[in-house]
């Protein structure tokens, strides 16, 4: 009897340690995030992880000096504005993804990537880079993963009147 | 980075308040007038430098064209919203690339440090208001 009940406690046990790890486990976009961070990046397999449209405007980019890519330059150190992470959250539909990475820069500043991602051929590769400095020392207001600029928009000024109130 | 990097977190903001100045250029009045609501409004400004400061007091539309030019290669819009609170003009800025990405940051204005330390245009109005307050306070002061 008392065997029966250890293997149930066993089991329930189990159970509950997985359901604690699921979203750990659940996380494509962060787990290709990284994969790319700590990847090679002047390896010939890089493009892998890019859209054909963003691959190509990067390489356009490169291809210029530093003054002419002015503030574009800011976009192509990516992954590496953030210099230490400290959550991220994702957000899927279909073949569509959102990713907010959270952390801070080399200067400390608080700092987020929003990187919108695309399902193809079986992978999920980034699309487009959004990177989010709060240089108002004010705090993170999404609450979720939100990578369109007008919701983003939308929710940063109900934040602000409701800080207001 | 050092603040004459143009990349550098200062640079960004400078961007913002250049913008504003050459929206005082244009129309001081509504310009003014914009600022000082509560808001929230708006700056949008397209890959020419086509510019609008759009809030409730009414629209300035400005060129920025030598201002975008600054910006490299790519460089598509930029986006403003501005939300006004105390003594502070709060705003979250966004600079978008063509087919890399975009540039946000959230950051405020110290109006009374803007008076204070700025030698464009717009500071030298916002002087004037400034003293102009001063002055019906102390007028004000004489009938208490």
């Amino acid at each position: 009897m008392n065997k029966a009940i250890l293997q149930i406690l066993l089991i329930g046990a189990a159970l509950i340690a997985c359901a604690h790890q699921s979203p750990k486990e659940a996380s494509p976009l962060y787990d290709r995030f990284v994969e790319y961070r700590n990847a090679e990046k002047s390896g010939k397999n890089e493009n892998q992880f890019f859209s054909q449209k963003l691959w190509s405007a990067i390489n356009e980019a490169r291809a210029h000096s530093v003054k002419e890519q002015g503030l574009s330059a800011i976009l192509l150190k990516f992954p590496d504005g953030i210099a230490k992470i400290s959550d991220s959250k994702e957000a899927i539909k279909d073949s569509k993804g959102c990713l907010m990475v959270m952390g801070t820069d080399n200067k400390n500043t608080p700092t987020d990537y929003y990187v919108s991602f695309n399902r193809e051929g079986g992978q999920w590769v980034f699309d487009e880079i959004q990177i989010k400095y709060f240089l108002d020392g004010t705090q993170r207001f999404l609450k979720e993963a939100v990578c369109d600029e007008e919701k983003q928009n939308q929710l940063w000024v109900e934040y602000m009147q409701s800080r207001d109130k | 980075m050092s603040d004459e990097d143009p990349t550098s977190n200062y640079q960004l903001k400078i961007k913002v308040i250049n913008f504003i100045e050459l929206a005082y250029k244009s129309d001081d009045t509504v310009t003014v007038s914009i600022v000082k609501s509560k808001g929230p409004f708006t700056l949008s400004v397209d890959q020419n430098g086509n510019a609008i400061l759009s809030g409730k007091s009414g629209v300035v539309r400005f060129s920025a064209n030598e201002e975008v030019q600054k910006f490299g290669i790519g460089f598509k819009y930029a986006n403003v919203t501005f939300f006004g609170g105390n003594k502070k003009l709060n705003y979250s800025a966004t600079f978008g690339f063509d087919s890399i990405g975009k540039i946000t940051f959230t950051s405020f204005i110290d109006v009374e440090k803007l008076i204070l330390s700025c030698s464009g245009l717009l500071c030298q109005a916002a002087r004037l208001l400034k003293n102009r307050h001063k002055q019906i306070d102390e007028s004000l002061l004489r009938y208490e």
